[in-house]
């Protein structure tokens, strides 16, 4: 089924770009690496055209770039223990050089909340959030049921407040 | 969305110039493609010209280089006489004796063709 062609793949990349990355950086915790992993993600989807179907091309590529983000952040993680990275370096993310300290305090701490989400969790919240899916393609994505979709999504969010409200005074 | 998956989970814009960026990736990887593909025909045509050639040489290797009367097998089987002393030509009929050395795959045994030619 040969349905893609180049200008259809383009149109896709530039509608989903922006929610694909906002999933993305929700692994790899910098812009500029997860328009790479979404790039990425568009040139597999394009080997494989020829045997795509366009009524499941939304969440094959949201799949295939969840996937590779999780890769990613795998494989950084080892390299960063392996050059022991880990001992010497703050939180890599791509916020503007001014920024305020506040603002860049207020960040960590809410990536600190969303990498403290199980996986499981993380996957529900940031692509309900983010990626215009409907529950049942998250659902139908996750191999999960709509019900749980909608639980976990909830107990998600419930897990952040929990998070942001433990902020310290005066922040 | 909820006021605090508002807060947490804010929505950011990507860096300019990702179409520009896919297509060049996609121009890149259909370039890669194109290379590893070629390199895949070279290595299997090498493949088979070193299998052709390989069996073509084993295949001579195989092939009796000797004439019938030195017909090793059928030495060994006693169906042929086996040369059992060095010849010597006598002086007076090296004139007319021809003698040519049979190629052997190995320097241990030498063997030579003597015939005369008087006739």
């Amino acid at each position: 089924m040969a349905f893609m062609r180049e200008e259809d793949l383009e149109r896709l990349y530039a509608r989903l770009e922006k929610p694909l990355c906002n999933v993305v950086f929700r692994w790899v915790w910098n812009m500029d690496d997860a328009q790479d992993v979404v790039q990425d993600a568009f040139v597999r989807l394009w080997r494989m055209r020829d045997r795509i179907d366009p009524a499941t091309v939304e969440p094959l590529i949201y799949k295939i770039a969840l996937n590779l983000a999780a890769s990613r952040r795998r494989s950084s993680k080892i390299w960063r223990w392996i050059s022991l990275d880990f001992l010497r370096e703050t939180p890599a993310t791509s916020r503007p050089a001014d920024e305020s300290l506040a603002a860049q305090d207020e960040t960590a701490r809410l990536r600190a909340a969303v990498e403290a989400l199980p996986e499981d969790l993380r996957r529900v919240i940031v692509l309900c959030e983010f990626s215009e899916l409907r529950y049942d393609q998250v659902a139908a994505m996750l191999s999960i049921p709509s019900g749980t979709v909608g639980s976990r999504r909830h107990r998600a969010l419930r897990r952040l407040r929990q998070a942001l409200s433990a902020r310290p005074e005066g922040s | 969305m909820t006021d605090t998956s508002e807060t947490v989970l804010s929505t950011l814009e990507p860096p300019p110039g990702g179409l520009a960026g896919l297509r060049a990736r996609i121009a890149r990887d259909a370039r890669r493609r194109v290379a590893v593909r070629r390199l895949q025909v070279a290595a299997v045509a090498t493949l088979v010209v070193a299998l052709v050639t390989w069996a073509g040489v084993g295949w001579r290797g195989q092939q009796d280089t000797l004439p019938a009367e030195f017909d090793l097998v059928r030495m060994h089987l006693g169906l042929l006489d086996v040369p059992s002393e060095p010849l010597t030509i006598p002086a007076e009929q090296r004139i007319h004796t021809a003698v040519r050395r049979v190629p052997l795959a190995t320097d241990q045994v030498v063997f030579y063709l003597v015939g005369s030619i008087q006739d």
